[in-house]
């Protein structure tokens, strides 16, 4: 399908809409062009030690499946991963892998592999996935940055489509001074019928430096934090002291967090329900509240 | 509904693939792929990964599967856990590529 082919919608459903439309008859609505023009760089006189070819090297070794002519790439300005070559290809298998190299360095930070993304005959234990992911983390990570992890969670995820298998999905995180990073770890996706890497993804973007002036011991109790949010909630013309006061917090935990502007914050991350969630419902809300300041950095409540 | 000759539906609302009948209407019309989340989805949670997920997806042959599970990755960094977004369905084409 060429892209001037390319139609996307999105349906009016709960309330939420989203759209992407592009046809002959229409403008092309969602473009790359759209996007913050910064973001992609000159090769030709960007200062990175890594060229198109080393990164496409980088992809071919690391992943024997790639289809060498096929490789495509650019040079961006991530907003997480900073400045590196995303490269994409497709496989000997007939799908596509998708990764990103460090333009500095050369070291692999993210891989989406489609190639490994595919149905097996085996049932692999969520004892065994965590295995392969251990190891999978201990043939690419140094060992200094392997003492600074710590398992977070593995869910299982089902199928997404009738061609595709489950996957688990494993999740480090990085431990600065004590505390975890919300955003910085190791993300690791095992093919739960093969047993195979299907995703790896690294991101160590917080400075220490920052972290280094902030106290650990937070000025804001947890208690204090909730009492914060119930009375943001209470205020709320959406919500109302009603709902407010039927908050049942699950979890409330510290973790480094930046904010919009890059800043970063020792935090309380509490996660809750109120009386508008079904009883069964499986994803609470979260909040995220400055553990010094009792500023609220993120109001994750909302539904679609 | 005119009968197209392909297309994607990015459908990012609440148990909008909880069943499979909308996504086959489409398909039965000619369109390749239709995505859905199974259960709930944040809002704030949705916004990340369809942000992520055009980025990706609109990247020389990254098929919408691997652009899913890219975006959802974003998401478990920024919110801590997407277990919301990871629960979507493809009807169709998985394997579609919006630009090959």
């Amino acid at each position: 399908m060429k892209l001037s082919q390319i139609c996307i919608l999105s349906l009016v459903l709960a309330g939420a809409i989203f759209v992407a439309f592009a046809s002959e008859e229409g403008g092309i609505i969602f473009t790359k062009e759209d996007a913050k023009q910064t973001k992609y760089l000159d090769p030709s006189t960007a200062d990175v030690n890594i060229s198109f070819e080393d990164a496409k090297n980088k992809l071919i070794s690391e992943n024997p499946e790639v289809i060498n002519e096929s490789v495509h790439g650019e040079l961006i300005d991530d907003e997480n991963f900073g400045i590196i070559w995303r490269v994409s290809s497709k496989t000997t298998n007939g799908k596509s892998i998708f990764a990103g190299i460090d333009a500095s360095n050369g070291e692999q930070l993210f891989v989406y592999d489609g190639s490994k993304n595919v149905q097996g005959k085996d049932s692999i234990s969520k004892d065994d996935a965590l295995k392969i992911a251990e190891e999978c983390i201990e043939s690419r990570v140094s060992a200094d940055k392997i003492n600074d992890i710590e398992f977070e969670h593995v869910n299982y995820v089902e199928p997404a489509a009738d061609d595709l298998p489950g996957t688990y999905k494993i999740s480090y995180a990085r431990i600065i001074r004590g505390i975890p990073s919300l955003s910085d770890g190791i993300q690791v996706g095992i093919n739960a019928e093969t047993g195979e890497v299907s995703s790896y993804r690294k991101r160590w973007s917080m400075s220490e430096e920052e972290i280094a002036l902030i106290d650990t011991e937070p000025g804001v109790t947890d208690e204090k934090a909730v009492e914060i949010l119930k009375e943001y909630m209470s205020n709320e013309p959406s919500i109302g002291e009603e709902k407010a006061n039927t908050v049942k917090v699950i979890s409330s935990n510290l973790v480094w967090k930046e904010d919009d502007e890059d800043k970063i914050h020792l935090a309380w991350w509490i996660r809750f329900m109120d009386s508008s969630f079904a009883k069964d419902a499986t994803y609470p809300a979260s909040v995220w509240i400055d553990a010094h300041s009792g500023e609220m950095l993120l109001f994750d409540y909302y539904r679609d | 509904m005119d009968e197209r000759d392909g297309g994607f539906i990015f459908a990012g609302a609440c148990k909008s693939a909880k069943y499979t009948d909308l996504g086959n209407a489409f398909i039965n019309n000619g369109f390749d792929t239709y995505f859905g989340y199974k259960d709930d989805v944040n809002t704030l949670r949705n916004a990340r990964f369809y942000s992520a997920f055009f980025d990706a997806a609109t990247f020389t042959d990254v098929t919408v599967s691997e652009a899913a599970n890219y975006a959802a990755g974003e998401v478990e960094d920024e919110f801590g856990n997407a277990a919301d977004v990871d629960n979507n369905r493809f009807i169709g084409n998985s394997n579609l590529c919006l630009r090959p």
